[in-house]
């Protein structure tokens, strides 16, 4: 097994329908991973410096979240390569603290978070209502993006599919 | 839309959402801030066992998921009609004060911080965590980051999890502290007091030295004359955790104290008929519109409001804090927005020192830590006090303990119509005849970041929660979107 430890970070509100999807993913993902891989789940509900503190230690981290966009497709899934760079723009409340600005802060003041940081992100349908489950298209597409994430990731082979996006 | 590469993709719905509209000069008639509907949530509890709800309330918000579930234990008591043992309640306390110490930190330095320490009027990129760093230091940041981390751990211990803790059951909590926990935590406790002593200094030094800053904070701008909400104990002193919800008028004369139980006989909710959310009022005042004075029952809660509505702080260190904030206010009740900042500290000075004052307490060990329920439930209310404001929980049970209703009023929905008054006489600044002035969102910012307000929303990895603000015409036709 590999010495260099990975976080696979599932990042959702998993009493709010899709936005559980990063949840279900990483879940998924560690279960194939276990016994196999030096890799670790985290479930997080919360970004900014509360994840970062929780990936201190870690040398590289996957981060799989819910997204919305204009013209996505729910189902469909984005590769992210963070660049980390200086945060623009103050935040106006605490939820807008993300990922970046924290990576950023933590490398600034020399805590020990990863070096390699990559974000999976699943066009979802409803992230918003109260609920439990995940919605058609979205529960759907969480084989496929676990399969590519296995390979791209960890070097895993499964059945081939196609990245979107 | 932006693409995906560094730049975030926004999600809207409900999120951060400032609707301004215009009278038929083009000069700002009205402005609302937008917060999630609550009561998807509150039907979705429907039918669950009330136990549950420590468990389900945190998962409202990944930020402040302590305070539900504290407000939420409180209330399972109080369904049950059980009174947990001293020791159960101490811990409790124990755990709400320290999510409130580091989570004022975490706004003081992240958030509100950078306005003052690095000027409101510096670039936008130098006007954040990164800005306050290099104004005081490498080592400041380390601080910041090393007292959080040490009492997100202790919480950890205690709770189990800090984000959704296993903690609080109807009658006490699930678990107790050991003596070697105990000297461990009063460790942490000790260097949290330490650094909210140097963080009040720092505003000291870097704030009220500057006579700029001082005018800021007590300038018109950002100033409204509201009732004020807060818990007191039997000294009318701030508490976070427990005793009587006390209002003071805008004069700081006492209006009302009353049990939680009762405050429904107090406590309204207007409803305008183009939104979903509503704005809690003073009963006994009447709604009278967004506008602030002793006739209006628009009142405020979280750190200004709790300090207005106390006539002090329990213990000495933040007890000082006080009279010296209130002495550089003008004396009391104070009513600049901005000032919210300084009361988070004196806020946080106060929980660690509550802390320190628990963890010293022997008491604060003992096993007995739970009393069984043997009432049959009925209706349970709870306040508690979370960081940004007065929290609460009402729960109707059937004979089995089933929900059959949920009432929930959090921080944000009280500030919901302040929230939206100080976005309006930012707007008023801004925008003239029409036009939106690119420093807009700045100033609107500035009030609302006082606020901080907390909304029930999903989680984000590279996405901000976005902050739009949508100008509308007197038809309500959409003129003008500025958005961050």
């Amino acid at each position: 097994m590999e010495t260099i430890e990975s976080a696979v970070v599932g990042l959702g509100n998993p009493i709010r329908k899709d936005d559980a999807v990063g949840l279900v993913v990483a879940r998924a993902v560690c279960r194939h991973l276990e016994g196999k891989r030096n890799a670790h789940l985290i479930e997080a509900t919360s970004c900014g410096l509360h994840l970062i503190e929780r990936l201190v230690g870690y040398g590289r981290a996957v981060v799989i979240d819910a997204i919305q966009s204009d013209a996505g497709v729910p189902g469909e899934y984005y590769r992210i390569d963070v660049q980390a760079s200086m945060a623009e723009e103050a935040p106006a409340m605490t939820h807008q603290i993300g990922l970046l600005e924290g990576l950023v802060l933590a490398r600034r003041i020399g805590m020990d978070v990863p070096a390699y940081l990559r974000v999976y992100a699943m066009e979802v349908a409803d992230p918003h209502s109260y609920g439990e489950g995940l919605t058609e298209a979205v529960r759907l597409a969480v084989p496929r993006l676990t399969a590519v994430i296995l390979s791209a990731e960890f070097g895993m082979q499964s059945k081939p599919v196609t990245l979107a996006g | 839309m932006k693409t995906i590469t560094v730049n975030p993709i926004t999600r809207l719905e409900g999120h951060g959402k400032i609707e301004i509209c215009l009278d038929d000069t083009g000069n700002v008639d009205r402005a609302f801030l937008q917060i999630p509907e609550l009561r998807g949530f509150e039907t979705f509890c429907l039918g669950r066992p009330a136990e549950e709800m420590p468990r389900i309330t945190p998962r409202i918000c990944g930020v402040c998921p302590t305070a539900h579930h504290l407000a939420s234990s409180k209330c399972l008591d109080d369904l049950w009609k059980v009174e947990p043992p001293p020791a159960a309640k101490k811990l409790r306390e124990l755990a709400n004060s320290a999510f409130m110490n580091e989570d004022h930190f975490l706004h003081f330095f992240f958030l509100g911080g950078p306005d003052f320490v690095v000027g409101p009027e510096a670039p936008a990129a130098e006007r954040n965590i990164l800005g306050v760093i290099q104004k005081v230091g490498m080592e400041i940041a380390g601080k910041v980051i090393r007292v959080r981390r040490e009492v997100r751990q202790m919480l950890e211990t205690m709770m189990g999890k800090v984000i959704h803790p296993l903690f609080g059951l109807p009658g006490g909590v699930s678990r107790g502290i050991t003596e070697e926990e105990r000297q461990q935590f009063l460790e942490t406790a000790n260097f949290t007091l330490e650094f909210s002593q140097f963080a009040l200094q720092l505003f000291e030094d870097v704030v009220l030295s500057k006579q700029a800053y001082v005018d800021l904070i007590l300038s018109d701008a950002y100033t409204h004359k509201t009732y004020y909400m807060g818990l007191v104990d039997e000294d009318n002193h701030v508490n976070f955790y427990d005793g009587m919800v006390r209002v003071v008028d805008p004069e700081g004369l006492e209006f009302a104290k009353f049990h939680p139980r009762d405050y429904k006989e107090h406590i309204a909710e207007h409803v305008e008929p183009w939104s979903y959310v509503t704005f809690p009022f003073l009963k006994k005042v009447g709604w009278k519109g967004f506008v602030a004075g002793g006739e209006s029952g628009v009142y405020r809660v979280a750190p200004l409001a709790r300090l207005n509505a106390a006539d002090g702080m329990a213990t000495p260190l933040a007890q000082a804090a006080y009279e010296q904030f209130f002495d550089v206010m003008g004396g009391k009740p104070a009513h600049g927005t901005l000032a919210y900042h300084w009361a988070r500290l004196v806020e946080a000075l106060y929980a660690a020192e509550r802390m320190k004052e628990l963890l010293e307490d022997p008491e604060i060990t003992s096993t007995e830590i739970r009393t069984l329920p043997t009432q049959t439930p009925d209706e349970g209310v709870a306040i508690t006090e979370a960081p940004r404001g007065t929290l609460i929980h009402n729960y109707w049970t059937d004979g089995n303990g089933i929900l059959t209703q949920v009432n929930l009023i959090v921080a944000t929905n009280h500030n919901a119509a302040p929230i939206a008054m100080s976005v309006e006489k930012a707007a008023k600044a801004m925008i003239k005849d029409g036009e939106v002035s690119e420093g807009l969102l700045n100033m609107v910012e500035m009030a609302f970041r006082s606020y901080d307000p907390c909304h029930a929303c999903a989680t984000h990895a590279l996405g901000k929660m976005p902050l739009e603000a949508r100008v509308y015409d007197k038809a309500h036709r959409l003129l003008h979107v500025c958005r961050k």
